[in-house]
């Protein structure tokens, strides 16, 4: 199972607030963590802040949460940059609150876009390109292409949130359960990746049981942990997740006294 | 930089907001009119209103700056047009003017500028430039010239290729590429340190007073790290002693002059 980290919301202004947020992402990369979560929110693009961990990480994945705000094309080609920046790193996650039919058509167009090969779209909501004759729409170009195209040929596009389950069915995506949620038998098909968000408890003994549980039905293989109800994730918790979740995940079972060991050597880290 | 007629102002403002709570004041705002039919055609805004939506998309975003920005970041509006240019003094941003301007021609742009910031009753934004920019060894006439063919080259690809010229690609009227390419010529800013140093300084003594420096990245074998070391070492900072003067000048004067 690949885990990683849901980042808070970056709050404050200047450099402050943005080094000690960033300092997390690259201690969990440099702690072999799978992946960092970047959330939308009202006041941040997660898209730019993925970007911007480009320059401080090097290997892990990084989610970053979208909504279809403005026009699909637009929406790639913020991907393509990001997945640029990331060189290959990105993965979508759509949050599909609102219409679906508009989402669905979205990701439709999302796909066509960052296939980096011409296409054209008529759809209900969108229609790419618009063909106006104030552009000379009519006489001109029949197809369009974004440039650049991203570095992955297939950046993933996970869908989550409300009414995110059968979008994701419908299109054969991957389906993020949120915390509360579970992936059932059915939204798996062979080969077809099951993440999950899950907050994590007090005791991190209770999270592990809880996605060896999942794991032991082949219901979860990429977890994205957020920080316990109220708290946040400080200097010292990626590391202590890579060494103890991680590890307790990716092997059938740990080797008798090793837990002992990481109390007594891991910083922080209590029984 | 963005060409924000064709952008949803929300998702602007949005970015910007994330930009200035990560880095601060480290931001400078670019904003355009955008120029081809395709790209106003892909997202189905119709290019003849790009004017009024630029009105619309600025006021909206300052707007927005109370509401939303700790801090708001300079602005920049590119473009050259006198209704260009007049709608960036008029709300006291600054100006970015292209790479072949004519001496004339910012004058008389730098007062537009101005005229409409005092009309709107707002103290005047900055001007500024992008210069094509070389630096070649001294007496090396023959790295000079190559350096600014090749400037040249670009620029008169690049324009026949992507602007409408009454009507015609620019490949079918090579009469009108020819005076750009003497215009390009004639504004890049390619030679000796000294050479660059003293162009720049004219172009200060007409009213510009920042300098976005196009170094071209295609020359082979490390050069462009070469030029931007010499440009660091020799030529910004006389360029930033200047600028210190004449601020202290300022300051003793009672005000910037």
């Amino acid at each position: 199972m690949r885990v990683g980290l849901v980042l808070d919301q970056l709050s404050g202004n200047g450099d402050g607030g943005w080094a000690g947020w960033a300092a997390i992402a690259a201690e969990a990369d440099s702690a072999g963590l799978d992946a960092v979560a970047v959330r939308a929110g009202p006041r941040q693009s997660a898209l730019m802040l993925a970007a911007a961990l480009a320059g401080i990480t090097e290997d892990m994945r990084v989610v970053a949460e979208v909504t279809v705000s403005d026009h699909p094309v637009h929406l790639a080609e913020r991907i393509a940059v990001a997945d640029q920046a990331l060189r290959g790193r990105l993965i979508v996650a759509l949050d599909c609150a609102g219409n679906p039919g508009r989402t669905s058509e979205a990701i439709e167009v999302l796909r066509l876009a960052l296939a980096s090969r011409p296409f054209r779209h008529q759809g209900t909501h969108w229609r790419i390109p618009a063909g106006l004759p104030a552009n000379n729409g009519h006489l001109g170009a029949r197809r369009v292409r974004v440039t650049p195209a991203p570095v992955q040929l297939e950046v993933p596009i996970w869908v989550c949130g409300r009414q995110s389950r059968p979008v994701a069915t419908a299109l054969g995506i991957p389906w993020l359960a949120g915390p509360l949620e579970r992936h059932d038998p059915g939204d798996a098909p062979a080969g077809r990746l099951c993440p999950v968000s899950r907050t994590m408890p007090p005791d991190r003994r209770a999270i592990i049981a809880a996605l060896q549980a999942e794991a032991a039905r082949e219901l979860v293989d990429f977890a994205l942990l957020a920080p316990p109800e109220g708290t946040s994730w400080r200097p010292g918790s990626a590391r202590q997740l890579a060494t103890t979740v991680r590890a307790s995940l990716q092997l059938p079972e740990l080797p008798d006294g090793i837990a002992e060991f990481w109390a007594g050597t891991v910083p922080g880290l209590t029984r | 930089m963005l060409l924000l007629p064709q952008h949803d102002i929300d998702e602007t403002s949005l970015e910007v907001a994330t930009l200035l709570s990560a880095f601060g004041d480290r931001l400078d705002l670019g904003v355009a009119l955008g120029y081809r039919d395709e790209e106003f055609d892909v997202v189905g805004v119709p290019r003849p209103r790009r004017g009024r939506l630029m009105d619309s998309g600025l006021d909206r975003l300052l707007a927005d700056h109370g509401a939303r920005w700790p801090v708001p970041p300079p602005v920049w509006v590119g473009g050259v047009a006198e209704a260009a240019v007049r709608r960036a003094g008029a709300r006291g941003l600054s100006l970015l003017l292209p790479n072949s301007m004519r001496p004339e021609q910012i004058v008389s742009r730098r007062g537009f500028l101005h005229d409409a910031a005092r009309s709107g009753g707002q103290p005047p934004g900055r001007v500024g430039m992008l210069v094509d920019t070389w630096i070649t060894a001294a007496d090396d006439t023959a790295a000079r010239h190559a350096a600014l063919e090749r400037v040249v080259r670009h620029h008169r690809e690049y324009t026949a290729a992507w602007f409408t010229l009454e009507g015609q690609s620019g490949f079918e009227r090579p009469e009108l590429m020819d005076k750009q390419s003497d215009r390009t010529r004639s504004a890049a800013v390619i030679g000796p340190a000294d050479h660059v140093l003293e162009r720049l300084r004219q172009l200060r003594t007409l009213g510009v007073d920042a300098f976005v420096l196009n170094v071209r990245t295609d020359f082979p074998d490390g050069a462009h790290r070469r030029v931007m070391r010499e440009l660091a070492e020799s030529v910004l900072p006389a360029l930033r002693a200047d600028a210190d003067a004449a601020v202290s000048a300022g300051a003793t004067a009672g005000g910037p002059s």
